[in-house]
């Protein structure tokens, strides 16, 4: 008996042990799922409110940003409201003035209003023909005043005719005020500039009047950057035959020469190339030829690593600038400048006519610095411009000009073409001064009056250059 | 014992998915940190190249450029500081790369910003052009440098370069905010060459990608050239 009730027991107690073991696991199994739930819970709500926390700071932040970039857009359009407003009292002021001190300030206030104009309507959109063609009435008329009130200080007073100009200008203006007030109904009415729907989408159509052929724009030639006389200038010194592109890809084989020489397409820009590429000193050279004629005009590729030769650059760089401007034909050639930057070195030549330096006609030698190798040319301004001049002799000497100017000159001044507003030249004597920092004085050789003074500046990244 | 290891371990297992969670929400977005320049003995590279070749051309150094900074460069940049009034470190760091007259900012450090307000346009300039045609071959970068000067000059459009490129809907790198990357030394040679007057374009004020480009607009007016992947008009 003993025996059994020791062999009874263990069984009681195994079997009592899978009954606790069966009553326990589910127990365990609730808690854990149970766990798992509210842990589940517990990181879903943490992360919702998390998440929900950044998107108010972010929808916080995006409306204040919006609230910004709307401040910009509605300071700029209420500027460019005054300054519509301005352009157009002065133009109507000129249209009665008669006093040549008079015209010539409102003429100033005419361009400083139309300055400030052309900078705020740049912050708008920049396709859309409209909104270009209100710019270039800007441009121009700021342009024009300019040039007006240049040559009134000269004693010259309006004529009839830039009158009517004025006028026919002042009516445009108040097209063009108009076009701005369109706008104005939209934010009187609780429009903002940004987002979808806003202001900024209706400024193409309020100028949309701009665009349409029948508005009628005078003719705008006068002596300034912007005057329609320098659109579709032709290059007047691309004369001959038209080339093939074959006789093309001979003339850059023989220059050059280079054998893999690829032909790029044509280009119609304002002057006719044929354009090719050939591989040269591990990069891609580009050429292009004038189409009338198959000259050089320009070359251009990167820097290569140049072998590392100990060179005295200055005067080598203008040595090879010359000699490669005559190998392409371009002859009696002067360097007037030359500036290095980045281990390049540019040297500017111009073409001297009767001891004239010619200005207008500058061709560019871009050089590598340590072996004067040359990685560019450039003769878009001679192609432009050159042909042979009919010089007048100067009225004033030499050492009459000098004369005229403040500070002494550090060499004797020498006789130069050099380019004046829009399309007019001018010869002058130039003279090199120093007085804290170096200048370029002309003085008309004609009149002896201070044609233009050209200041040197020097930046490691630019080199040096004038300005 | 069983029940209790399992909730802690489940509490545990909870607090760590918060903590994720949190982490997650938290962490900014790592900034690029572009750290300084120098160089010193072990330095290659092309700037290292660029300082060899200086030194060799003043005579600091003989031999060869081979963009590799050993104990000979080393020896010929402690004979330059010390000709120079520099401290003689071996090291080139800002001031003496000023003095060697060059720049340690290439593309793998910001170059530094305002400075010479003439560096502005060509500066701001680079940066267009690598932000928009950094895979266009050279030429391609000039057109779009020179593109950018020619709306200057023209009267339809803003009168200076900032005006140009920030004109609203402009360019495509400043609202994808590629305008904001360093650009490299070719993009900077590109900005200079187009303030110099090159203009292989003649006068464009327009260009586009013919396989990208949607704008009816853009792609209705007269092509005049084509370099690279962009049509110029």
């Amino acid at each position: 008996m003993a025996k059994k009730k020791e062999v009874q027991c263990p069984q009681i107690i195994e079997v009592q042990d899978k009954k606790s073991k069966k009553q326990r696991s589910p127990r365990v199994i609730k808690t854990a799922v149970l766990g798992v739930v509210i842990g589940l819970m517990a990181s879903a709500i943490a992360g919702l409110s998390v998440a929900l926390y950044y998107s108010t700071v972010n929808v916080r932040t995006h409306e204040s940003y919006q609230r910004q970039m709307d401040a910009v857009y509605f300071r700029t359009y209420y500027d460019l409201i005054d300054g519509a407003n301005d352009l157009g009292i002065s133009l109507k002021k000129l249209g009665v003035s008669t006093s040549p001190k008079m015209q010539q300030s409102l003429l100033y206030e005419v361009w400083s209003a139309a300055s400030l104009a052309e900078n705020d309507l740049g912050t708008f959109q920049s396709e859309g023909d409209g909104l270009k063609k209100a710019q270039k009435f800007i441009n121009q008329l700021g342009d024009y005043s300019h040039a007006l009130a240049i040559r009134v200080s000269d004693g010259k007073p309006l004529s009839a005719e830039e009158r009517e100009k004025l006028v026919k200008l002042g009516e445009i203006a108040e097209a063009y005020l108009s076009a701005l007030e369109k706008i104005k109904e939209d934010v009187d009415g609780g429009k903002l500039f940004v987002g979808d729907g806003g202001a900024l989408e209706g400024i193409e159509d309020a100028f949309s009047r701009f665009a349409e052929p029948d508005f009628a724009y005078p003719e705008m030639i006068y002596d300034g950057p912007f005057s329609d006389a320098l659109e579709g200038r032709t290059p007047v010194a691309l004369t001959g035959e038209e080339i093939s592109p074959e006789e093309g890809e001979q003339i850059v084989k023989k220059y050059f020469g280079a054998q893999d020489v690829t032909f790029a397409g044509e280009g119609k820009g304002d002057i006719s190339t044929l354009n090719y590429t050939f591989r040269a000193d591990g990069g891609e050279a580009f050429v292009q030829l004038g189409k009338m004629g198959g000259r050089v005009i320009t070359f251009n590729m990167s820097s290569y690593d140049a072998p590392a030769v100990r060179q005295e650059a200055g005067a080598t760089c203008q040595e090879a600038a010359i000699a490669y401007a005559e190998k392409l034909g371009f002859h009696d050639m002067r360097t007037v400048w030359s500036s290095s930057a980045d281990g390049e070195c540019v040297v500017n030549l111009a073409p001297v006519q009767d001891g004239v330096v010619l200005y207008p006609d500058l061709v560019k030698v871009k050089l590598s610095e340590s072996d004067s190798r040359v990685i560019g040319f450039d003769a878009t301004h001679y192609a432009f411009n050159h042909k042979p001049r009919e010089l007048a002799s100067p009225a004033l000497t030499s050492q009459q000009a000098e004369s005229r100017l403040s500070v002494p000159p550090v060499r004797e001044g020498r006789l130069a073409l050099i380019p004046m507003r829009g399309t007019k030249e001018a010869l002058c004597f130039e003279f090199e001064c120093e007085s804290g920092g170096t200048y370029f004085v002309y003085i008309d050789a004609l009149t002896g009056k201070e044609a233009n003074i050209l200041y040197v500046i020097d930046s490691e990244s630019q080199g040096m250059r004038t300005a | 014992m069983n029940v209790k290891k399992l909730k802690i371990f489940i509490i545990a297992t909870a607090a760590l998915a918060l903590c994720v969670c949190l982490m997650c929400a938290l962490t900014p977005e790592s900034a690029e940190v572009a750290d300084a320049v120098t160089l010193k003995q072990g330095s290659t590279g092309s700037l290292v190249k660029t300082m060899q070749t200086k030194l060799i051309n003043w005579g600091y150094l003989s031999g060869k450029a081979d963009g590799i900074f050993g104990s000979k460069t080393k020896a010929a940049v402690i004979y330059f500081q010390k000709k120079n009034g520099l401290v003689a470190d071996g090291i080139v760091g800002t001031k003496t790369a000023q003095a060697l007259g060059m720049s340690l900012s290439g593309s793998t450090s910001k170059p530094a910003s305002g400075g010479n307000s003439n560096s502005a346009d060509l500066n701001l300039l680079a940066h267009v052009v690598y932000g928009e045609a950094r895979g266009e071959p050279y030429t391609g970068q000039v057109a779009v440098a020179a593109v950018v000067l020619n709306r200057v000059r023209s009267s339809s459009f803003p009168n200076s370069v900032a005006g140009v490129v920030y004109q609203s809907g402009a360019f495509d790198c400043v609202s994808d905010g590629q305008i904001n990357l360093s650009p490299n030394q070719n993009a900077i040679n590109a900005a200079r060459d187009a303030l110099n007057g090159w203009d292989p374009t003649y006068g464009c004020l327009y260009y586009y990608n013919p396989r990208t480009a949607t704008s009816k607009w853009m792609l209705s007016r007269t092509v005049k050239l084509n370099i690279g992947n962009h049509a110029f008009c």
